[in-house]
């Protein structure tokens, strides 16, 4: 038996710098889907065209739309792979408990979010200098070109909002997974087929987040929505055996 | 996107991921440490943010404006046009090219003329208006104009790209030119979801584009005592 006791929150931060330090080639996959999300900007979402004897005129427009998708599924994927058997048997080298893992995950993907939704939204800049550089200026529309610095760290806040809530969304999918082996196959094709099937409360849910304009209100919904699909997942987790 | 679509393409992409994760992860393994790891991390984060102050430092007036825009490409007013037209007050009754609005003056020369009978040729039979004043003196020189009221696609307008038509005199006839078919393609940052979802105001994805298209107006000044013989009826005086 040890004298010094060790608290919840020293393990939780020793397993988290450990993780980090560990899965620190995460970061490869994320620069990865957003140099790709990058190059499929490049690429109009629409375009129309108009013309008469004299000339042809076409508007393409462009987004930055498809970086935040590809990070947003980056993140989806990091959730899942955190609770796999073979991501998880690393943390059987320190000392740790159920309630210790999930924490240091939850650090571990809100430090992901962080970084994706900075990264991302710096990337939507890079988009631009590129556009710049590569073609003529004169058939660029100033406006819509140039986003202020207030919307830059919008784009940066509300992208790490969603990052985390799409990452529970993850977590939590992947620990119903882990319960039994049987929702490995449910579990995803339950989802699938219920989004095909019942549309209706995936969208009224999808509507809840992405139609609130209120940033304070939609901080409050993700904080929300997050800490009830953590909760649900630690909840599920402290249920399996120690080693499972 | 389609609600029902985006979820099943952003499974098929987590897959796509997921595959890349597994496939890096034994080279991963093999080739790169911590340390590495960190200063890729680090430069990427470094170009990112290097790009940040470039941005920003990219000279707004090479881009083409929007209408509405604070520099307009409208260079003159309608009272302006007036006065270049020699008009006073609006009359019943009288063509007025402008009265609906402003004009941008796309090209303006001076021919001197060696005979004193002016005859038009118009090629390409492109869509001009054409407009004849007589000056009050007898100089010997002729003032061809050429003025563009506006060609807009979505809000862009790019009146000030339009080639004005090519105008040159010999022996007495003047020739009028169309340019050779341009193409314009522009290219404009919409607002992505997020700035859509909090109602930033920046240019909206649409489906279709109205476009809006002016034919050319052509002012010749012309010395007092000219014969001009118009037997196209291509040409309209003023005063």
């Amino acid at each position: 038996m040890s004298l010094k006791e060790a608290s919840l929150r020293s393990i939780t931060l020793r397993q988290y710098v450990y993780k980090l330090k560990g899965y620190s080639g995460f970061v490869y996959a994320l620069i990865i889907a957003q140099v790709l999300g990058l190059l499929f900007s490049m690429n109009p979402m629409g375009s129309s065209s108009s013309g008469n004897n004299e000339f042809m005129v076409s508007v393409q427009t462009h987004s930055s739309d498809i970086v935040r998708f590809f990070s947003i599924a980056w993140i989806f994927a990091i959730a899942i792979l955190l609770t796999t058997k073979q991501y998880k048997n690393i943390e059987f080298s320190l000392v740790s408990n159920r309630i210790s893992s999930n924490l240091s995950n939850l650090l571990l993907l809100l430090s992901y979010a962080i970084f994706g939704g900075f990264t991302s939204t710096l990337i939507s800049v890079v988009q631009r200098i590129i556009f710049y550089f590569t073609f003529d200026p004169s058939r660029i529309v100033l406006d819509g070109f140039f986003l202020s610095t207030h919307d830059l760290m919008l784009e940066f806040w509300v992208t790490s909002l969603y990052m985390i809530l799409i990452s529970s969304i993850g977590y939590l999918l992947r620990t119903t997974m882990e319960v039994h082996k049987i929702f490995t196959v449910i579990a995803p094709l339950g989802l699938v087929g219920l989004i095909r099937v019942y549309p209706e409360p995936f969208v009224a849910t999808f509507k809840f987040y992405s139609s609130e304009s209120s940033l304070s209100l939609f901080i409050m919904k993700v904080i929300l929505g997050s800490a009830l699909l953590f909760g649900i997942s630690v909840l599920l987790s402290n249920r399996m055996e120690v080693r499972k | 996107m389609n609600v029902i679509l985006a979820p099943i393409l952003f499974i098929a992409l987590f897959f796509v991921i997921l595959l890349i994760v597994q496939l890096a992860k034994p080279w991963m393994s093999r080739h790169i440490s911590l340390k590495k790891n960190i200063l890729f991390a680090g430069i990427y984060l470094a170009i990112l943010v290097i790009a940040v102050p470039i941005y920003y430092g990219l000279p707004t007036q090479v881009f083409i404006q929007a209408s509405g825009s604070k520099n307009p490409v409208i260079m003159k007013s309608p009272a302006e046009m007036q006065k270049e037209f020699g008009w006073g007050e609006p009359s019943k009754g009288r063509v007025d090219p402008f009265e609906k609005g402003e004009a941008y003056q796309s090209s303006s020369q001076t021919f001197k003329l060696d005979t004193n009978v002016l005859t038009f040729k118009e090629s390409n039979s492109r869509n001009y208006s054409v407009y004849v004043q007589r000056k009050s003196v007898d100089d010997g020189e002729m003032d061809v104009s050429t003025y563009n009221k506006g060609d807009y696609i979505a809000d862009i307008d790019f009146t000030r790209a339009v080639l004005p038509p090519s105008i040159s005199i010999e022996k007495g006839t003047l020739s009028i030119s169309a340019p050779a078919k341009q193409n314009f393609e522009f290219k404009q940052f919409v607002a992505d979801f997020i700035l859509k979802q909090f109602n930033r105001p920046y240019p909206n994805l649409q489906t279709g584009f109205s476009s809006m298209h002016t034919p050319t107006i052509i002012l010749i000044k012309v010395p007092k005592s000219l014969d001009i013989q118009d037997n196209s009826n291509t040409v309209q005086f003023v005063n």
